[in-house]
């Protein structure tokens, strides 16, 4: 079997077609857009090379992409922390063997079905019902309403998700080891930091990794919760390039070339929380 | 005599049943479809109505996509570039026809552009390209109930000596009244005189972009002097305590209170006025749709009626309401010949063939400029109003606001005017940050 594959006719064979799916749905697109952030256009056929002068102003705009880079870090890093601090102790509790286990399982990984627009507008009243009666203004009223708002969002969205992630990091700590540090004496607490998070490590890579990429690119959420409100202080990147290319006449560029920025940032930021955290796996 | 009466109405159903057998001819030939993409959201189910009867007429696949509301150009920047552009797009300002310019083919020479009344409805370059001509007619100022305006004149309790919407031309008049009417909400079975002032973001357009109009006007000083195909004049906000003057009274005297306006939504707002829980709206005569298919409707139809907006200037009383062509139909030059050639057909069906007029002035409720529409029957009651004020020898207001820069300047506006209503900006703050704003976007606007 494993001869079929190294020849280059069969290699060729199976790779292919989705070497052409990937080339049309991916490689194709990303080039035509890294040549567009170059261009001026209003629809892609009319494009105009102008050099570099779309990130010039990508730069030099601090109301635009620079504030929302910042409101972003802020979600991001308050997001990946809290999400993953609470899934990791749901999961603790969900592999504990209570009464129940499967149903609450079930229970929190459900919000993880529904879709971030309708997520965004049903927390958008809850907030808001919330917010008015206790204060009697709503989420426009303050930047971080919106802000907690997006946070508390995305946990209610994620937990669920990376919780099943941790469940399976945890079940697959053998048994064995937990039982010859109990009979060692070893304190709940001293099992959790020695055995099951160094065990667990992956898992860990994996979730903040989807984690982080997730809220950098978070978008649906952010523009049925807020849309932004008040005054642009609560736009997250996704939203802001997708503001600049459709609703500003003529910036299509700028927002392509803040697209391409954009996916920089993720790719770097990925790759740097990769790195740091699979060299802790190793270790 | 009788004999070549006869003659003549038989030549005359000749050439007709010739004329129609030519267009059917040509009609069946055209396979494709004709897209157009619908600006106005309150008529799409009205719009997809006259698609099906010119398809059962004709046999021709019309297909109508509606924009939600504010979201116009992104959309039409989005179905440009797909392999199904429309055909029939709309253009709604200056501004816009300039960034689609590329895409919009002459008009001139098209059966639709024979009908048209006056140049003045059309979008043109001076030398006879027309890009565009428009099919509504629109007017705004404050819908009235005159039910509850009535109930406030006849009342013993008032405190104010006016007894008839006619006298509320001035501001003055109109603050005095309306606070007065406030003080008697509970007499009058209204929970506020005027439908929540909604500014949550994407429906804030009643205030950032119609509202304005009135500033605008008075700042570039008045209808002989605006040109609406010119460039976007400088703008300083010398009318902006008289703005400030009027949005007060909108906020102030409201369904909702000032500090939860960023929830509701101009169809939250128009259900009220539907209600009867409110008096007045700032609205335009295309609310009418709105209004009149609200479940559980309370507003009687003769009882909706126009007053003007004033805000507090000198010689207002002499205006009244704001009316002018707005949203201009295009047909796409990058599409084929025949779709296009099909686009004009229908366009020419639309507004002269009787089912075409008959679902014009019925569903869709447009006041069109095309001479074969002027024998049409409306049901709006906010078009006899409009007549009526004009009547009073009121001049109109021209569309000044079609002159704002962009949409990015108009999210400005209705962000601040939130901040503004929520007690979070000063006034004078948000004058000078939409002034520095309205510069930028000037020049980006005026450049490109």
């Amino acid at each position: 079997m494993n001869k079929i594959y190294k020849k280059p006719k069969y290699l060729a064979i199976f790779t292919l077609p989705t070497l052409i799916a990937y080339i049309i749905a991916f490689v194709v697109p990303f080039i035509m857009g890294l040549y567009l952030s170059f261009c001026k256009f209003k629809t892609i056929a009319s494009a105009q090379f102008v050099g570099f002068s779309n990130y010039m102003t990508v730069f030099t705009d601090t109301r635009g992409f620079i504030r929302a880079f910042i409101f972003t870090v802020k979600i991001a890093v308050v997001g990946v922390v809290t999400t993953n601090i609470i899934a990791f102790i749901f999961a603790l509790l969900l592999t504990r063997g209570l009464k129940g286990t499967n149903f609450y399982r079930t229970i929190f990984f459900m919000p993880n079905l529904i879709g971030g627009i309708i997520l965004g507008y049903i927390w958008q009243l809850l907030l808001n019902g919330i917010l008015i009666r206790l204060v009697g203004v709503d989420l426009t009223f303050k930047a971080s309403y919106g802000y907690w708002g997006i946070i508390i969002l995305y946990n209610w969205q994620k937990i669920g998700y990376l919780m099943i992630i941790y469940i399976a990091g945890i079940q697959n700590v053998p048994g064995d080891l937990i039982e010859a540090a109990k009979i060692d004496g070893a304190t709940y607490m001293q099992t959790l930091k020695s055995i099951i998070l160094p065990m667990v490590m992956s898992s860990i890579t994996i979730c903040t990794f989807l984690s982080l990429t997730d809220c950098f690119k978070m978008f649906d959420q952010n523009l049925a919760l807020t849309a932004g409100a008040p005054r642009n202080q609560t736009t997250m990147l996704a939203l802001d390039i997708f503001e600049t290319y459709y609703n500003r006449v003529g910036f299509a560029g700028v927002g392509q070339a803040k697209a391409v920025i954009f996916t920089i940032i993720v790719f770097l930021i990925a790759m740097i929380q990769l790195r740091i955290t699979s060299r802790k796996e190793n270790n | 005599m009788k004999k070549s009466f006869i003659s003549i109405t038989l030549a005359a159903a000749m050439a007709a049943t010739l004329a129609t057998g030519a267009m059917t001819v040509s009609a069946s030939d055209y396979t494709g479809t004709i897209r157009w993409l619908n600006y106005k959201p309150e008529v799409s189910d009205q719009m997809k109505e006259v698609a099906a009867a010119y398809t059962e007429e004709t046999g021709i696949n019309v297909e109508i996509e509606t924009a939600a509301s504010g979201t116009y150009e992104q959309t039409l920047t989005a179905r440009m570039d797909s392999s199904d552009a429309p055909v029939i797009f709309v253009v709604d300002s200056v501004n816009m026809l300039n960034t689609w310019k590329d895409y919009i083919s002459d008009l001139s020479g098209t059966e639709l552009y024979s009908y048209c009344s006056d140049d003045a409805y059309t979008l043109n370059d001076g030398n006879g390209y027309i890009y565009g001509i428009s099919y509504a007619l629109e007017g705004w100022g404050i819908i009235v109930n005159k039910a509850i305006t009535d109930a406030y004149f006849a009342s013993p309790n008032k405190s104010t000596e006016y007894t008839s919407l006619d006298e509320l031309y001035t501001f003055d008049a109109l603050k005095a009244v309306v606070e007065d009417m406030t003080a008697l909400k509970d007499e009058l079975g209204i929970q506020g005189v005027f439908g929540s002032t909604s500014l949550k973001a994407g429906d804030d357009w009643r205030f950032q972009t119609h509202l304005m109009n009135q500033p605008l006007y008075w700042e570039w000083g008045g209808n002989e002097n605006i040109d609406l195909n010119g460039k976007v004049p400088d703008f300083t906000f010398q009318y902006n305590q008289e703005y400030k003057n009027i949005l007060d009274l909108y906020l102030n005297n409201s369904v909702t209170e000032p500090a939860l306006v960023g929830t509701k939504t101009v169809d939250d707002s128009m259900a009220e006025f539907a209600l009867g829980q409110c008096a007045m709206i700032q609205n335009g005569d295309w609310a009418w749709n709105t209004i009149a298919n609200t479940d559980g409707k309370a507003v009687k139809d003769e009882d909706v009626c126009f007053i003007p907006i004033s805000c507090g200037v000198e010689g207002e009383e002499a205006m009244g309401l704001n009316v002018g062509a707005s949203q201009y139909m295009c047909i796409n030059s990058q599409a084929s010949e025949e779709d296009q050639a099909a686009a004009a057909d229908f366009l020419a069906w639309l507004f002269s063939s009787d089912t075409g007029k008959q679902l014009v002035a019925q569903k869709l409720q447009f006041v069109t400029p095309f001479t074969t529409m002027a024998d049409a029957e409306y049901t709006n009651p906010l078009f006899a109003s409009e007549n009526y004020i004009s009547s009073l020898g009121k001049t109109a207001y021209c569309w000044a606001a079609n002159l704002i820069p962009d949409q990015t300047w108009k999210d400005e506006m209705g962000a601040d005017l939130l901040a503004y209503a929520q007690g979070q900006m000063e006034w004078d703050e948000l004058v000078e940050t939409v002034v520095d704003v309205w510069a930028e976007e000037e020049a980006i606007t005026n450049e490109g």
